[in-house]
């Protein structure tokens, strides 16, 4: 017999369904794909100047949207296992709450694949032989 | 997630207090974030796929009827499974029994067509000549259950109704409702197959029987109450008579003992104001022993010289009490004369 109970969990979960995920914004002490890396510090106080100043969500880097928006965003205070992923402590992770379906069935089939950021940021070229 | 690449440039002060700084969205057709962690740690939509809730919201469109029934109707499970194949539901091969209860649900069903059928068709004698041997078996088998059932309930009606007249001959009564009913069942078994022939006869001799029954039970209860009304008038009278015999005999034995008859009343109702023989036994032996000591100590009375009265002759007491001084002048005055 096939259990009904099932039936009105289910029937639950899709009106109560969060459409929130949760990315790494940035990791500290690793490089990211432009060859760029950042301390831990630095990434704290770039997790508290988005908090306090911007909080702003765009889409692909072209367009202001309103298809998501910020729930939390953090540094993580020790390493921890999130999903089935190593995060170290001091890792900046950013959740979305997802407005948009569309946007959301993008999230959840993984199209729409992580968080990067735009903003300004003072650079220092590493010396070859330091690395 | 860490990688062996060489580190071109060191980032510091990122900020996001000018126009336009944001955080973005992107996707993998942009070669996802620049940071390498192009997955999502979290996706809180309890982890279900569009697919899969899909699925599960069939599951409630398509709850079977026998669940339904059981469900919403507090039904039981094999009553809701009959009921549910009568209402046409078939059941899924994967849901077939293993063993003979599908052979039980189809027996049932079968008989419950056969009577829906009967019950439908114009000629009922025609439409009985057409069912086979199997199905004229279910079909008794199925009314020997329901007029058993009703017999019980009507059964169950009367002794209700007639046990508050019959508390005192409560086993006597129930022994003739059992008796009386069961000859009952055995008529409408015998009438089955003039049940038959048409609705409306079937359900007059039905009510016939039941009347049939009812009477006989009611009969049996009268004839019961008056045998035992008899009986106890006679154990009353029989009491009466021992009683009566009993209070004779004690009151001879008082009155054997006690003789006076001023006394005799109040002794003899106080022997009889005790109960048990034993008590009065003891209170007759008591009254014995006092009759007897009394009759002694009269005797002793009569014979003792204390209580007899003793009187003194003057002729010896003055021969006897003369002094010597009287004996004197006697003899002077004897002399003189």
């Amino acid at each position: 017999m096939k259990n009904n109970e099932n039936t009105v969990q289910i029937v639950k979960a899709v009106n109560e369904e969060l459409k929130q995920a949760t990315f790494i914004v940035l990791a500290p002490e690793e490089v990211d794909l432009h060859g760029d890396i950042i301390s831990e510090n630095e990434v704290r106080k770039a997790c508290y100047n988005f908090n306090k100043y911007s909080n702003q969500a765009n889409l692909f880097h072209i367009t202001k949207t309103a298809t998501f928006e910020f729930a939390e965003s953090y540094v993580s205070p020790v390493d921890f296992v999130l999903g089935d992923v190593l995060v170290r402590k001091g890792t900046w992770l950013a959740t979305v709450q997802v407005l948009d379906d569309n946007l959301w069935e993008l999230v959840k089939s993984g199209e729409v694949n992580g968080l990067s950021i735009g903003a300004l940021a003072s650079i220092e070229e590493v010396e070859p032989d330091d690395n | 997630m860490t990688t062996k690449t060489k580190a071109k440039r060191v980032l510091k002060d990122v900020t996001f207090e000018h126009q336009g700084a944001h955080i973005a969205l992107v996707s993998k057709e942009q070669g996802g974030p620049a940071n390498g962690h192009d997955y999502a740690l979290v996706l809180k939509s309890n982890g279900f796929s569009k697919e899969a809730i899909q699925k599960m919201q069939q599951v409630q469109v398509t709850l079977e009827l026998p669940e339904f029934l059981r469900r919403f109707f507090d039904m039981y499970y094999t009553d809701s499974e009959v009921l549910a194949r009568l209402m046409g539901y078939v059941p899924p091969e994967s849901n077939v029994d293993e063993y003979d209860s599908e052979a039980w649900y189809t027996e049932r069903l079968q008989s419950f067509t056969v009577m829906k059928s009967l019950n439908e068709s114009g000629d009922l004698l025609k439409a009985l000549a057409l069912i086979d041997e199997n199905e004229y078996l279910a079909l008794l088998q199925d009314q020997v259950e329901v007029e058993k059932a009703f017999a019980k309930l009507d059964a169950e009606k009367k002794e209700s109704d007639s046990s508050a007249s019959a508390v005192e001959s409560e086993n006597s009564t129930n022994a003739g409702v059992e008796k009386s009913v069961e000859p009952s069942g055995s008529k409408v078994r015998k009438s089955k197959k003039e049940i038959m022939p048409t609705k409306n006869e079937n359900t007059a001799e039905v009510e016939m029987i039941e009347k049939s029954a009812l009477v006989s039970v009611q009969k049996a209860l009268e004839d019961k109450q008056a045998e035992l009304e008899k009986a106890l008038a006679s154990i009353a009278q029989f009491e009466a008579e021992r009683k009566e015999a009993v209070i004779k005999s004690k009151t001879d034995q008082i009155t054997s003992v006690v003789k006076d008859e001023k006394i005799q009343a109040a002794i003899v109702k106080a022997a009889l104001s005790l109960e048990s023989d034993d008590d009065f036994g003891a209170f007759l032996a008591a009254i014995q022993a006092m009759a007897s000591a009394v009759e002694t100590s009269q005797e002793f009375v009569e014979k003792s010289a204390l209580f007899q009265e003793q009187g003194a002759s003057t002729s010896d007491v003055n021969d006897s009490q003369d002094s010597a001084v009287a004996r004197v002048l006697k003899a002077r005055l004897a002399k003189k004369v």
